[in-house]
């Protein structure tokens, strides 16, 4: 309790250095809580690019129900199938039909029985790649009764490796990001601990142990970062909400069903963490090197 | 053990780590209650002296006892304890500029644990022996020269050391006030307190009848009684 009292105590005769301390973490957490906000949605626009990525396989025209059947289980026995639709000459005509909508008299006097039933395969994960796709494909029109197999492999390819930069940028640029936050942080509470050198000097000399001194400046970091963080969020969240306000409406028609959403529980907590992690470790560092002797 | 030593250097040196040999081969004992004058020029190994007996500094070779215990070779844990016998006054004050002089002096209680009551009691019956009671919720920077030293005296005197260091506690001082803060030490030395002084002014040595132990080059010169004829008269204390 009294290392509490002591920290607030220091905190409100240090206001100024506290103050510049707290703006330099808030917007250091702020640039950090950014970038895991624009990650977080781009990860889901992947996500939601990646879940469209199937297979279509057509099948030969004049196969018995029984034979369909038995090539849906040999098509379920190849590596790298989550799930199966067969989608039948009939229910490719009604999509067909549904297509045009309005303009179906175009269709008029069309023979639509010339469309082939097929199976719609979706992937597992590991297969989202070109090379992965090829030999899924591959495996595939070697089993009898398959006429075609389609996949947009151009698109998939590219697709793939997007994601593949993202997944491997995100840890790479989150790292260089992190470092330069955490090396800005410490270095801050560093300088406000260095303007405060004579106190510690005078605790020293008047036999304070390294524990007492340490305690309230610890705290003071902790609560530094608490603080530093929750504003950074604070912040976050009201430039995503005017964001969302001024530009959601064209976000929606670009991004059609995919909603931009905010920071998840565990990475407000996160980030939190990292502002305490940050505030007391700088303290710890700083104070390191006074309290040697 | 010897109670009546309470300080005691054997051969200690200490050769700083850019080579500087500030303390070479000294071997000196100051007794329990005396109250003893560190002489010698600027550089000449007053300060290290005064540093390794409170532990800021560590001899290079030697053993140096303090009240018994032998402080060369204590834990870096233990040294606040002895701090805590051990008070020290600085000729620049070192006072918390944003603190009253109240709490400049409780300072020193709170490190110790004390809390509540008794720590207003004692910061409040040391602030009446140095003479500042009136003047306890002022900001240091508002009292003169002399009341900030008194300050100083306060903060090293509230945990009852029995040793008081002083390094040229009058080096920024008028003579009237020097005279004056000198006498208070030399009340408390009075007490019982083991007082060691660091000072370059030979003029202010003069005026006492005390043992002067003078250092040159780092090395103990001479220990020496001065003719008692200068005494300060007991008016001009202005203690108590």
């Amino acid at each position: 309790m009294f290392f509490l009292e002591k920290a607030y105590r220091d905190i409100r005769r240090n206001i100024l250095v506290n103050g510049v301390s707290i703006s330099i973490i808030v917007f250091s957490l702020l640039i950090f809580s950014i970038f895991l906000l624009v990650l977080l949605n781009l990860n889901k626009l992947l996500a939601h690019w990646e879940g469209k990525i199937q297979v279509i396989c057509y099948v030969k025209d004049g196969l018995s129900p029984h034979e369909v059947e038995n090539l849906e289980k040999r098509i379920l026995d190849v590596r790298g199938v989550k799930s199966i639709k067969y989608v039948s000459k009939s229910d490719a005509t009604l999509l067909f039909e549904r297509l045009f909508g309005n303009q179906k008299g175009i269709l008029e006097g069309l023979d639509l029985s010339i469309l082939p039933a097929s199976f719609e395969i979706q992937l597992e994960q590991e297969f989202y790649h070109g090379q992965g796709l090829s030999q899924f494909a591959k495996k595939l029109s070697q089993l009898k009764g398959i006429s075609d197999i389609q996949y947009g492999r151009e698109w998939i390819t590219r697709l793939s490796t997007i994601v593949y930069l993202l997944r491997w940028g995100q840890w790479i640029l989150g790292g260089i990001l992190f470092l330069a936050i955490s090396f800005i942080v410490s270095n801050t509470i560093k300088l406000s601990i260095y303007s405060r050198k004579e106190e510690i000097e005078i605790m020293r000399l008047v036999g304070a142990t390294n524990g007492h001194i340490k305690i309230p400046f610890l705290i003071e970091g902790s609560l530094q970062g608490v603080l530093g963080a929750t504003l950074a969020l604070g912040l976050l969240f009201l430039l995503f909400q005017s964001f969302l306000f001024k530009s959601g409406p064209s976000i929606k028609a670009y991004w059609g069903p995919i909603t931009l959403s905010f920071l998840s529980w565990s990475s407000i907590g996160g980030v939190i963490s990292v502002g305490i992690s940050l505030g007391v470790l700088g303290s710890y560092l700083s104070l390191a090197r006074f309290l040697k002797a | 053990m010897d109670l009546a030593k309470m300080i005691q250097f054997y051969h200690v040196s200490k050769i700083y780590s850019n080579n500087i040999h500030a303390l070479n081969d000294i071997t000196l004992r100051v007794n329990k209650g005396e109250f003893v004058f560190l002489t010698g020029s600027s550089g000449a190994g007053k300060t290290t002296l005064l540093k390794l007996i409170y532990c800021e500094e560590r001899p290079t070779r030697g053993e140096i006892l303090v009240n018994g215990i032998n402080i060369s070779r204590i834990k870096p844990s233990r040294i606040p304890y002895l701090r805590r016998n051990i008070g020290i006054v600085f000729q620049d004050f070192k006072l918390l500029k944003d603190l009253t002089v109240f709490q400049n002096v409780a300072f020193a209680l709170e490190v110790t644990g004390m809390r509540g009551r008794e720590l207003k009691r004692r910061t409040w019956k040391t602030l009446r022996m140095v003479g500042l009671l009136d003047k306890m919720d002022e900001m240091p920077l508002k009292l003169s020269g002399g009341e900030q030293q008194r300050v100083t005296i306060a903060r090293a005197l509230v945990n009852n050391p029995s040793i008081l260091l002083a390094d040229e506690p009058t080096g920024n001082l008028d003579p009237d006030v020097t005279l004056d803060i000198i006498n208070l030490m030399n009340n408390f030395n009075a007490w019982g307190m083991t007082i060691v002084i660091a000072t370059h002014n030979t003029d202010l040595v003069r005026k006492y009848s005390k043992r002067v132990i003078k250092l040159d080059k780092g090395r103990t010169i001479d220990q020496m009684h001065p003719e008692r004829a200068t005494l300060i008269p007991e008016s001009k204390a202005s203690f108590l």
